[in-house]
């Protein structure tokens, strides 16, 4: 049984490029074919791409098609690490594959933004209009309308990737009015493959509770909610500054961020239930502060938009 | 007659489009004690703002007045 492990853990190494005793043997085996020279070695030296045992007793290995062109040097392969490591007959399989490919997938916390800005903001996530069997993106209007300036149907992107179209946003006013959201939406191209974890219930945030979020720039964090009517002024640039109303305020534990510029876009969770109690969209430029639209006001404007009947 | 700390968060509240240095208003909860936030953007917003919190009317709300800018889009 030992060799079997000790086999694995050798193919393993090879899979994570410190082998160097393993690329050796590799490459020994595989050039069975005939071709030689240092081209070829340093050709097959990431040949392995998978390596794992299956039920403690047989050996997988997965050799990269694209390295490996004859059967005679896959059996070579197998004949020289079967001796090497005493393994026994139908102890060692080998297949012959090509490299996987990871399967992109629009998950809440991602960088997205308009097209045409410069910078990100988060996917904050997802809303599904059962009538259309579409998905809609959260985010905010600063993430996906550019304060005002983009049009309905320009596109979103996920760096150089075109994921969606935007699809309606909440107006910012300069205008000293107070304001509630900065909210915006895009439909998700019907094509692009969706990671949603699970539902969210929907409650207003409690002053002293404890809340998490996921950020593109800064993952994971932990906050409190100081409090939940907060008036905040912020400024969007080009002189113009809004004043926002009942917001939420909340501060990183024991001294940490709880976020930096390119989180906007994030839902805040309770940690307690789960439940999505705020939209990130603002904070202090020293990040001492967070500032996020209360839940209950982003569902009334889903109502509004008719996600909700 | 402001009786309670919402109706003093109210009272406030003006300020912060009448006032340029006032960035921020809020109650929250501090080591415990439910108090008014008020942020400002420097020194000279403090003494700007201080005025207003002598009035009588905000005696027995607690007040604290933090430093800070003006929130930016994150």
């Amino acid at each position: 049984m030992r060799n079997l492990y000790n086999a694995c853990d050798f193919m393993k190494r090879s899979v994570m490029s410190d082998g160097y005793d393993s690329h050796g043997f590799i490459c020994e085996c595989l050039h069975v074919s005939g071709l030689s020279g240092n081209h070829f070695e340093s050709h097959y030296t990431d040949a392995v791409i998978g390596a794992g045992l299956v039920g403690n007793r047989l050996v997988h290995v997965a050799l990269d098609s694209a390295k490996v062109f004859w059967q005679h040097q896959v059996n070579t392969l197998a004949s020289n690490l079967s001796r090497h490591f005493g393994l026994g007959t139908g102890q060692l399989r080998i297949h012959v594959r090509p490299l996987a490919v990871t399967q992109f997938q629009l998950q809440a916390g991602m960088s997205i933004g308009h097209s045409g800005m410069n910078g990100y903001g988060t996917l904050g996530g997802f809303l599904i209009n059962k009538k259309e069997e579409r998905h809609f993106i959260v985010s905010n209007n600063h993430v996906l309308a550019l304060n005002n300036a983009a049009s309905i149907g320009d596109g979103i992107s996920y760096g150089n990737r075109h994921i969606g179209s935007l699809a309606g946003f909440v107006p910012l006013d300069y205008s000293g009015r107070a304001n509630s959201l900065d909210l915006a939406v895009a439909r998700v191209d019907s094509d692009e493959n969706i990671g949603i974890s699970g539902y969210r219930k929907i409650r207003a945030a409690r002053i002293g509770e404890y809340v998490t979020k996921v950020g593109a720039t800064t993952g994971r964090t932990y906050g409190q909610v100081i409090s939940n009517d907060y008036t905040c002024k912020v400024a969007y640039g080009s002189g113009r500054t809004a004043v926002f109303t009942d917001q939420l305020f909340i501060k990183g534990i024991n001294g940490n961020v709880f976020s930096q510029p390119g989180d906007s876009g994030s839902f805040i969770s309770a940690q307690s239930d789960n439940a999505f109690v705020g939209l990130l969209f603002a904070g202090e430029n020293d990040d001492t502060a967070t500032f996020a639209n209360q839940s209950v006001s982003v569902f009334n404007q889903f109502k509004h938009w008719g996600f909700y009947r | 007659m402001i009786e309670t700390i919402e109706q003093a968060k109210k009272a406030l509240e003006s300020k912060i489009i009448a006032l340029n240095s006032v960035t921020g208003i809020g109650i929250v909860i501090l080591n415990g004690v439910r108090m008014i936030e008020v942020a400002v953007r420097d020194e000279a917003g403090k003494s700007e703002v201080k005025p207003f919190l002598k009035d009588s009317l905000f005696e027995g709300h607690p007040v604290d007045i933090v430093i800070r800018g003006v929130a930016e889009p994150h």
